[in-house]
């Protein structure tokens, strides 16, 4: 953790404020960065990839010696610095040829990792069509069987989409519909002594064109970056960090109360449950005159006595 | 030209992102294959259908006519994604916060500047420039007894210095 800056003035205040966690998060900004060594192929397939995802990217020129997969404390401190959620970091070495090393942050700590290498590239310049507007809204589409069941083709399916969505927004305007990054990949095959499928990945801007229904008619016209991955080594997040990192906010909804209805006319109809009476300490309704007092009580056994008299006179 | 595509296994959508997964198998002879130009091809024919689907979904959401063009109204997404940061601990309230809570006291809305002018029946800046307080200023006719009624900014100015004094 780098140390804590107490803001002197109202400039630095804002700039501290804008990299507070917030409930509802927006685009994660990705840095990209080189080894000590690249080739000009992974080097112009990170200027690629760093054209699609501006304007929420960083893009550092100078060569840094990281070895991801050992130490990744350097990671941590650029994504600090940079209030990045992800990186790309490109090398070039006999070995690992054209790699890619995609990263995940979690509260500026390393979340996952997975390293693709490049195996075919076709840059944005060899098409000729025209460019997109930086920021805007891509579609995905995730074509096999592999990123449903496979580990990790779903870990390369959630990198993809938290990289290249952008910013959450609830309106879109139905010229937004401008392009769409389609990732594919054949079947993993049962045996894991196998290599894993390739991972095509394309970009395509769409033109819809007037059909005779309502909806328009689709269609594709490469625009590229064009890129077949292979996937080399993964670095799975640990699962409960992973736990800390999906948790969601609670929903400020209010709870609908169960038993309580409004009927057709309007009135609330409700059903109340109450616990079961103790008959035995009733409180019933007292009646004064009913009560027997002490002179009563009196008067009925002399009455007895006198009726005993008169039976014994009549023998 | 149509727009419907048949689809063996339908795909999961989550609009929210404008994204969809397709599970049906992809043709490993054809993705294989030597030749880049029919591994294009087809990508690019399964990529249309499933782009169709998806566009049609998304059309098919409920729709704001608006002056700058049709939107939609996107729905919130489904797939799980982790965060970038944690999320934040609730502060506690300040005192202020709770007095004004418990009492009912909204923050107070902002005015504008702008006055709705009965006599023109238009909305007019309170002050600056073309403002309202400064109409018996530059007013050509003045009606008798309207000196006294209505202060022009300078009196008012005045006014509030003299009020200044006479509370000491």
């Amino acid at each position: 953790m780098l140390r804590q800056v107490k803001p002197k003035n109202a400039r630095t205040k804002r700039v501290m404020d804008k990299r507070e966690p917030k409930l509802l998060e927006g685009a994660k900004i990705a840095l990209f960065l080189r080894g000590n060594a690249t080739s000009q192929l992974v080097v112009d397939a990170l200027h690629d990839l760093h054209a699609l995802k501006k304007p929420f990217a960083v893009n550092f020129q100078k060569k840094n010696s990281i070895l991801p997969f050992e130490d990744s404390s350097s990671l941590e401190f650029f994504s600090e610095k940079n209030d990045a959620g992800l990186a790309v970091f490109a090398s070039h070495n006999k070995k690992r040829p054209h790699n890619l090393a995609w990263i995940r942050f979690f509260d500026y700590h390393v979340l996952d990792m997975i390293e693709l290498g490049i195996v075919d590239y076709k840059p944005i310049s060899s098409f000729r069509t025209v460019p997109i507007v930086p920021g805007t809204k891509p579609m995905m589409l995730f074509q096999g069987p592999s990123f449903d069941s496979h580990p990790v083709f779903r870990h390369i399916k959630s990198l993809f989409l938290d990289f290249f969505r952008g910013e959450p927004i609830q309106k879109l305007d139905s010229a937004g519909l401008s392009y769409v990054i389609v990732v594919s990949a054949g079947e993993a095959s049962e045996d894991e002594t196998q290599p894993l499928p390739r991972v095509n990945f394309r970009v395509y801007s769409t033109k819809l064109l007037k059909s005779k229904t309502n909806l328009p008619r689709l269609e594709l016209e490469e625009m590229g970056p064009r890129l077949d991955f292979s996937i080399r080594r993964v670095q799975a997040a640990q699962a409960d960090v992973l736990q800390e990192a999906l948790r969601k906010p609670k929903t400020q909804e209010p709870k609908t109360k169960k038993n309580v209805d409004v009927d057709l006319v309007g009135n609330k109809v409700g059903r109340i449950h109450v616990d079961q009476q103790d008959l035995s300490n009733l409180q019933t309704r007292k009646m004064k005159g009913l009560k027997r007092s002490a002179a009563e009580a009196e008067d009925e056994d002399e009455s007895e006595e006198e009726d005993e008299d008169v039976v014994s006179d009549v023998e | 030209m149509s727009t419907s595509v048949e689809k063996a296994i339908p795909l999961e959508y989550d609009l929210g992102n404008m994204s969809a997964s397709d599970v049906t198998p992809l043709d490993e002879t054809k993705l294989n294959s030597q030749r880049s130009q029919e591994k294009e091809d087809y990508l690019t024919s399964i990529s249309r259908d499933n782009a169709q689907l998806l566009v049609n979904k998304l059309l098919a959401l409920p729709k704001e006519r608006t002056a700058d063009g049709v939107l939609l109204a996107l729905p919130e997404s489904t797939t799980p994604l982790p965060r970038a940061k944690h999320l934040p601990k609730p502060k506690p309230e300040t005192k202020w916060a709770r007095f004004a809570r418990l009492k009912g006291i909204a923050p107070k809305k902002r005015e504008g500047k702008l006055v709705f002018d009965e006599a023109s029946g238009e909305w007019v800046p309170k002050w600056g420039y073309k403002g309202k307080n400064k109409e018996l200023d530059t007013q050509w006719i003045v009606e008798e007894g309207e000196k006294e009624k209505k202060l022009t900014s300078k009196q008012v100015r005045h006014s509030s210095r003299n009020a200044k004094r006479t509370r000491r």
